[in-house]
């Protein structure tokens, strides 16, 4: 036993607990910071631990890379069609399996599950010879299906939770005072979830921005967003490009996730995945 | 089994706020003591350092004569009873009771044997196969004492154990608690806020306000013979005037002189008279001394067996209880039979 | 009234979970339906101009598909390696996130919050440049041989293109999802429950092991079975990472379908992936049925 009676660590106990986490810290912010390295790099040659030389020219360079700025450009078009539609198809759905008690409402929930439960590759191959006979590969409305498959999940079962959440006897208590069913949803219900709704949107607005795999099966060779274009950047480019590129990709997504990081380590999520 | 626990001069910081304050308690082999207090008294810290999940920062804590400071609570002769039980949803009645004797090391059977003997004596032999969330409070309660008393603790210690039961079960459970304590003859030390719960169970009760103890003493005498102005106000019902002794009554502000027929402590020993905050028990209020001064009945709540008369006397009130049957009449003469008096700041 | 109530609700609900359910049915339930029938040769409805474009199919009811996948060696060392991949990722991330939840509860102070933040960040980062920063940090030129050789070690080994840099990957995007639920269930366990432990004589690996363990099961579950099922389904990460044979199926499925041109032997492997991905899927439906019975 290392601990007192008051179960403190003991200077042992301090002392591999700040080896694991440095562990920790170093396999996860390594390789992302080794890469942010890179997109400074002007030459850069094993085993140097720095670059021998800076440059910011792989940043002008991007740009000048065919199909990169479509690339963003489609991003931006298809990301937030994405995450509208997931709400529109969704919240509805969360609001009525967190309230009513309707037969195959397990059902319900298990489907959505069964949703994640395919690998998504395998999903994807069965899906492409879907839209061969939709006429849905290489199109728009394709790439927006395949995205939005992946947001469901997180669209219902986040705002499910935290809509169950938010005690009836609130709602009672608004009819009671005179608000109509709407009127009750749009001044009580929905500002009370509206934290966790935020969660749900931002973790789908990223899901659909970051996809790659389906995008990639079901868009090629015309529909290219920017995670897709990693694909062919990566090993047929400089490496600084990549690496540059990598660094814009990530800017929305490293704005977002510290809008909601709180909530998202606060048990947003996993209180999703645990509803019944 | 006669274990004695003694605190000596027990200090803990939590969070910057000083909790408990140099606190000592001497408790006797086989006594039930009682700390009483209101949330953040600091009588919860007290007992989590008796039973070792907090350590003191200075003080030391004595059991049967061997310093236990700094054991863990895996290795202290103590068991506790848990607020809210704290049992394992994940185990049935017999595997939470069974739990700390499989760690010693019995065999199944053994440990089946001593379960099943112990939730005889509580009980609940027939809930042996239950889970936590599927038995009663009362059932609960009695899973975590028997839990606690199966390791045959020296010391027993029990967190607000009663506070989730409704008041009639609050009632018999506490009746068991203190015939097990007569049975087994197991030293308790027991934390509420409840002054009835404490005045009918314990030995002597430590009433504890501000992380200090102000008053260390058997029922009878925290109730009659209250320390500090703060025990006669926390323990029981009390009224407390504020006025000028002379022998024999109380002068209010307004002039009004209160006949106090009886003794007031701790003045009358030393004849004390002079400005003090006077202490008065409703039942000590007679209200048909022909000697007594004129007060009117502001209201009267009949509560069963006796009634609560709020008068008023010189511009204050005071409270009163009548075992008559009948209704007071609006006028009656007041006077106390006893009080005790405060040494009060000057103004 | 009542009665009125109730059928008007049970229609609300009907009504309000069917968008989503259609979505499903049509984009999953529908293409899955029709990938197995095309597995078994049949070239009809959905699958008429997939059948066009394909080589190499097998038409008419039958199993010439599997057959043909199942005959084939690289086909089985590729499930061999996601297999593999699979078991060691999923036992490191489900381990490692009960060190960091472990950590998190028992070391609680800004450093431990600190090493659970950094540690869900991966959940953030897009997996193509997840993989793209691991291939380059394990790579010949990677961080982690400069430091093993400025270490001594004259030829530090490269996990860039192996299966190895492959089981990295994982644990790095996967272990975010981990850390969120066994956090979640580890914080939630009351101090009271390890304390009456502790009471009662139990060390400090006996509290893990017959109190905070047990009354995790259903996160740890949770995190075990989407570890598996997002492993088994991964393709960006193998892709970018991975060797180029045997690499995971995920690639390989890519491979078939698009450089070969072979959709329904694709498929073939999408339907191994998912009764794969199904026999996974069996704790997790029971510990929710287990939890919905209340038993916890």
């Amino acid at each position: 036993m290392t601990a007192g009676a008051g179960g403190r660590p003991g200077a042992a106990g301090r002392f591999a607990s700040a080896v694991f986490g440095i562990a920790v810290l170093v396999f996860v912010l390594a390789p992302l910071l080794w890469l942010a390295l890179r997109a400074f790099a002007g030459s850069w040659t094993y085993p140097h631990l720095l670059p021998s030389q800076w440059s910011l020219r792989w940043w002008s360079q991007v740009w000048d890379t065919p199909g990169l700025t479509s690339s963003i450009r489609l991003s931006l078009i298809i990301t937030p069609i994405v995450t509208v539609l997931a709400m529109i198809v969704c919240l509805p759905a969360a609001y009525a399996i967190a309230r009513y008690r309707f037969p195959g409402r397990q059902l319900v929930l298990m489907t959505i599950f069964a949703t994640n439960a395919f690998p998504r590759f395998g999903l994807f191959i069965t899906m492409a010879s879907l839209f061969y006979s939709l006429n849905l590969m290489d199109r728009m409305a394709g790439v927006v299906i395949v995205q939005l498959i992946g947001t469901i999940v997180f669209m219902t079962w986040i705002p499910a939770a935290a809509f169950a959440a938010i005690p009836p006897s609130l709602e009672e208590a608004a009819r009671d005072a005179g608000a109509g069913a709407l009127r009750t949803f749009f001044t009580v219900t929905l500002p009370l979830a509206a934290p966790s709704i935020l969660v749900a949107v931002i973790l789908s607005f990223l899901a659909a921005f970051d996809e790659a795999q389906g995008t990639f099966l079901v868009g090629s060779p015309d529909i290219v967003t920017m995670p897709v274009q990693m694909y062919s950047l990566i090993g047929n480019y400089p490496d600084q490009v990549a690496a540059v590129f990598s660094i814009m990709l990530s800017i929305p997504s490293v704005l977002l996730l510290s809008l909601v990081r709180r909530r998202v380590l606060g048990g947003t999520i996993a209180q999703g995945f645990t509803i019944r | 089994m006669t274990t004695t626990l003694q605190l000596h001069n027990i200090t803990k910081e939590l969070g910057g706020n000083r909790v408990v304050s140099d606190l000592s308690l001497d408790v006797a082999a086989g006594e039930l003591v009682c700390l009483l207090g209101a949330s953040g008294c600091g009588k919860t810290t007290t007992l989590r350092m008796i039973g070792g999940f907090l350590t003191p920062d200075s003080g030391r804590i004595v059991i049967d004569d061997e310093d236990h400071t700094a054991t863990p609570p895996e290795h202290r002769p103590t068991a506790m009873v848990f607020q809210n039980y704290a049992l394992w949803p994940h185990m049935t009645v017999a595997q939470n009771v069974g739990y700390g004797l499989r760690l010693r090391g019995m065999t199944k059977r053994e440990v089946a044997t001593r379960v099943a003997h112990l939730l005889e004596t509580v009980g609940l032999s027939h809930r042996a196969d239950s889970k936590p969330v599927a038995i009663s409070g009362g059932e609960q309660q009695r899973t975590a004492l028997a839990r606690a008393l199966v390791l045959e603790p020296s010391v027993l210690l029990l967190d607000e154990p009663l506070s989730n039961l409704d008041a009639k079960l609050r009632v018999r459970v506490r009746e068991q608690i203190r015939a097990l304590q007569q049975r087994t003859g197991t030293t308790m030390v027991f934390v509420t806020h409840d002054q009835e719960e404490a005045l009918a169970l314990a030995d002597r009760i430590a009433v504890m306000n501000a992380g200090r103890i102000e008053q260390f003493d058997t029922a009878d005498a925290v109730y009659r013979h209250p320390a500090t102005e703060f025990v006669a106000r926390f323990v029981g019902t009390m009224n407390l005037l504020d006025c000028t002794l002379t022998p024999g009554s109380a002068k209010l502000d307004d002039g009004t002189l209160l006949p106090v027929t009886g003794p007031v402590e701790p003045m009358s020993s030393s004849g004390a008279t002079g400005r003090v905050r006077l202490a008065i028990r409703p039942e000590d209020v007679r209200l048909d001394d022909p000697d007594g001064t004129p007060a009117t009945v502001i209201r009267q709540v009949p509560l069963g067996h006796y009634r609560e008369v709020v008068l008023g006397v010189g511009g204050v009130e005071l409270r009163a209880f009548t075992g008559a049957a009948t209704a007071t009449p609006p006028t009656v003469m007041v006077s106390a039979s006893r009080a005790v008096g405060y040494p009060l700041a000057p103004a | 009234m009542t009665g009125r109530r109730r059928l008007s609700e049970r229609t609300r609900g009907f009504l309000l979970v069917s968008p989503p359910l259609a979505v499903i049915a049509v984009f999953i339930g529908l293409p899955i339906a029709f990938g197995v029938l095309y597995t078994l040769g049949y070239t009809g409805g959905f699958n008429d101009t997939i059948s066009l474009i394909a080589q190499h199919q097998s038409t008419g009811w039958g199993i010439g598909a599997y057959r043909d996948v199942f005959g084939d060696s690289l086909f089985w060392r590729s499930v061999r390696a996601t297999v593999l991949v699979t078991v060691v990722s999923t036992v490191l991330v489900v381990g490692l996130a009960w060190l960091i939840a472990l950590q998190l509860r028992f070391r609680a102070g800004r450093w431990a919050r600190l090493v659970a933040g950094v540690s869900v960040l991966p959940m953030f980062i897009p997996v193509v440049i997840g993989a793209n920063a691991i291939l380059s940090c394990y790579g010949s030129a990677g961080l982690f041989r400069t430091v093993l050789h400025a270490l001594g070690w004259s030829e530090p080994p490269v996990f860039a293109y192996t299966v190895t840099g492959i089981i990295i990957g994982q644990l790095w995007t996967n272990l975010p999802f981990a850390v969120l639920m066994i956090t979640s269930g580890v914080q939630g366990v009351p101090q009271n429950l390890l304390d009456a432990a502790r009471d009662v004589g139990a060390s400090r690996w006996q509290r893990f092991w017959s109190v905070l363990l047990p009354l995790n099961t259903i996160p740890t579950i949770i995190a075990m079975t989407f570890t598996v099922i997002s492993v088994l389904g991964s393709f960006t990460l193998p892709f970018i990472v991975g060797p180029t044979a045997p690499n995971l199926l995920g690639p390989l499925m890519e491979g078939t379908y698009s450089a070969l041109n072979r959709p329904q032997q694709a498929e073939v492997m999408s339907v191994f992936v998912f009764v794969l991905a199904a026999f996974a899927s069996v704790p997790y439906v029971w510990a929710n049925r287990r939890a919905a019975r209340g038993v916890a």
